[in-house]
C-alpha cells in the first residue's frame, strides 16, 4: 500500500501529543464517572444526565471507551512517527482525525438537540478532537504546498 | 543501538502513560472526606417528621436538578417508613447558574409552604420536572399545580413574588455555600455528610450507620 510522503514538524507533533493526552485523560475521567454513577448536579460541571442517559453507551460499550481507544491510537501514532518517521503514521495523523471530528459533531448534536443537556467533560473531548482535526488540515496543507 | 533506543523510548512513554492514567483515575474518584457541619436548624427550616427524632436528615436540593428528582421518592419513603426516628429538613440550593427555573421553582414550593402544602408541591415539582424546566415562564405551570392542590391562588401568586419567600430561598443557598457545597442533592445525617446512595437500602444504611457498628 502506498502512503503519501507527508512530513510533520516537531512543533505540530508535540501539539498532537499534548491534545491526545488531554483527550485521553478526559475520556478516562468520563469512564470512571460513568461506572461510579454517582448522580448529582454540580454548579460548574452540570448534571450527569448525559453520562447516565441511554446515549452514553453504544452497542453496550460506554461512548467514552471509544474516546479512550481513539486518543490512544492517535497518541501511539504520534509517538511512533516521532520514533520512526514512517509515512504510515504521518498518514494516520493526517486522515484519522476527520473521523474523530465527525463523531464529536454527532455527540454534540446528541447533547444539544436530543438530551438537552451539556456535559462539560464531553465538550472538552469534542474540543480536543476538533483541534486535532484542525492540526490534520494544517499538516495536509503543508504537504500540498510541497508538491 | 537503534533497537536499544527504541526500547527506551517506548519504555519511557509507557511509564509516563501509566502514571498519567493513574493520576486521572484518582482525580475522578470522589473523595470521601468526612464533612461535618453545624446543622443550625432554625424556625425558618422546613421540617417533616418527629421534631425530637434521633436522626436528622438534611437535604440541600434544587427542584430543577434531575438527580434531586430521582431522590425525592426515596426521601419520601424514608420519612413514611420512619416517621418517629427521622426528621427530614429541606433546604434550597437552586443551581441557577445551570438551571434557569430553579429559583422560581423554589419560590413556588416556598409559597405553597405558607399554605401548608410544601411537601405536596415538592412532589409535583419533581415528578413533573420535565414539563416546566424548559418553560420561558414556568410560573403559569406552578399556578396550575397550586390549583390542583386547592391553594388560595391569589395568595400563592403574591407569595411567589414576596420578599419573605425570596429571602428564605437565598438564605438557604447562602447556608449551602457557607458549607462549601457545590452540588445537589447533598445529604447530611446529624450533620455528617453522606455519599449519595444508589439504592433505598443503601440510603437507610447510611442514615442508621451508627446502629450497624
Amino acid at each position: 500500500m502506498q502512503f503519501l510522503p507527508i512530513k510533520i514538524n516537531k512543533f505540530l507533533l508535540f501539539t498532537i501529543l499534548l491534545l491526545a493526552l488531554i483527550g485521553l485523560g478526559d475520556a478516562i475521567f468520563l469512564i470512571v464517572k460513568h461506572y461510579l454513577g454517582a448522580i448529582d448536579c454540580a454548579i460548574w460541571s452540570g448534571c450527569q444526565e448525559v453520562l447516565i442517559s441511554s446515549y452514553s453507551t453504544l452497542f453496550g460499550v460506554p461512548v467514552a471507551l471509544f474516546g479512550v481507544a481513539y486518543y490512544l491510537f492517535i497518541l501511539f501514532s504520534a509517538l511512533a512517527y516521532w520514533q520512526t518517521n514512517k509515512n504510515l503514521f504521518a498518514n494516520i495523523l493526517t486522515f484519522v482525525p476527520s473521523f474523530g471530528f465527525l463523531f464529536s459533531l454527532y455527540l454534540i448534536y446528541l447533547q444539544v438537540f436530543i438530551i438537552h443537556s451539556i456535559c462539560v467533560y464531553c465538550m472538552l473531548s469534542a474540543l480536543s478532537s476538533t483541534l486535532l482535526f484542525i492540526l490534520s488540515l494544517i499538516i495536509f496543507r503543508q504537504y500540498k504546498k510541497t508538491i | 543501538m537503534q533497537k536499544n533506543n527504541s526500547f527506551i523510548f517506548w519504555g519511557i512513554s509507557l511509564v509516563i502513560l501509566i502514571l498519567f492514567v493513574w493520576m486521572i483515575v484518582s482525580l475522578a474518584t470522589p473523595n470521601n472526606k468526612p464533612q461535618i457541619i453545624n446543622l443550625d436548624i432554625n424556625a425558618n427550616d422546613i421540617i417533616k417528621g418527629n421534631e425530637t427524632a434521633k436522626y436528622t436528615l438534611l437535604e440541600y436540593s434544587d427542584f430543577q436538578c434531575p438527580a434531586c428528582a430521582v431522590y425525592q421518592p426515596l426521601v419520601k419513603k424514608i420519612s413514611e417508613e420512619f416517621p418517629n426516628d427521622i426528621k427530614i429538613v429541606f433546604r434550597n440550593f437552586p443551581l441557577s447558574e445551570i438551571h434557569a427555573n430553579a429559583n422560581n421553582a423554589a419560590y413556588a414550593a416556598q409559597a405553597a409552604n405558607t399554605q401548608g402544602k410544601f411537601w405536596e408541591m415538592t412532589e409535583i415539582l419533581f415528578s413533573r420536572q420535565a414539563d416546566w424546566s424548559a418553560e420561558e415562564k414556568p410560573q403559569d405551570k406552578f399556578i396550575s399545580y397550586a390549583q390542583e392542590l386547592n391553594l388560595d391562588i391569589e395568595k400563592f401568586k403574591t407569595d411567589m413574588d414576596s420578599a419573605a419567600v425570596k429571602d428564605k430561598v437565598s438564605k438557604d443557598r447562602l447556608s449551602a455555600e457557607s458549607n462549601n457545597l457545590n452540588s445537589t442533592p447533598t445529604f447530611f445525617v446529624n450533620g455528617q455528610k453522606i455519599t449519595n446512595p444508589t439504592s433505598y437500602n443503601e440510603f437507610k444504611n447510611a442514615i442508621f450507620a451508627d446502629q450497624n457498628k
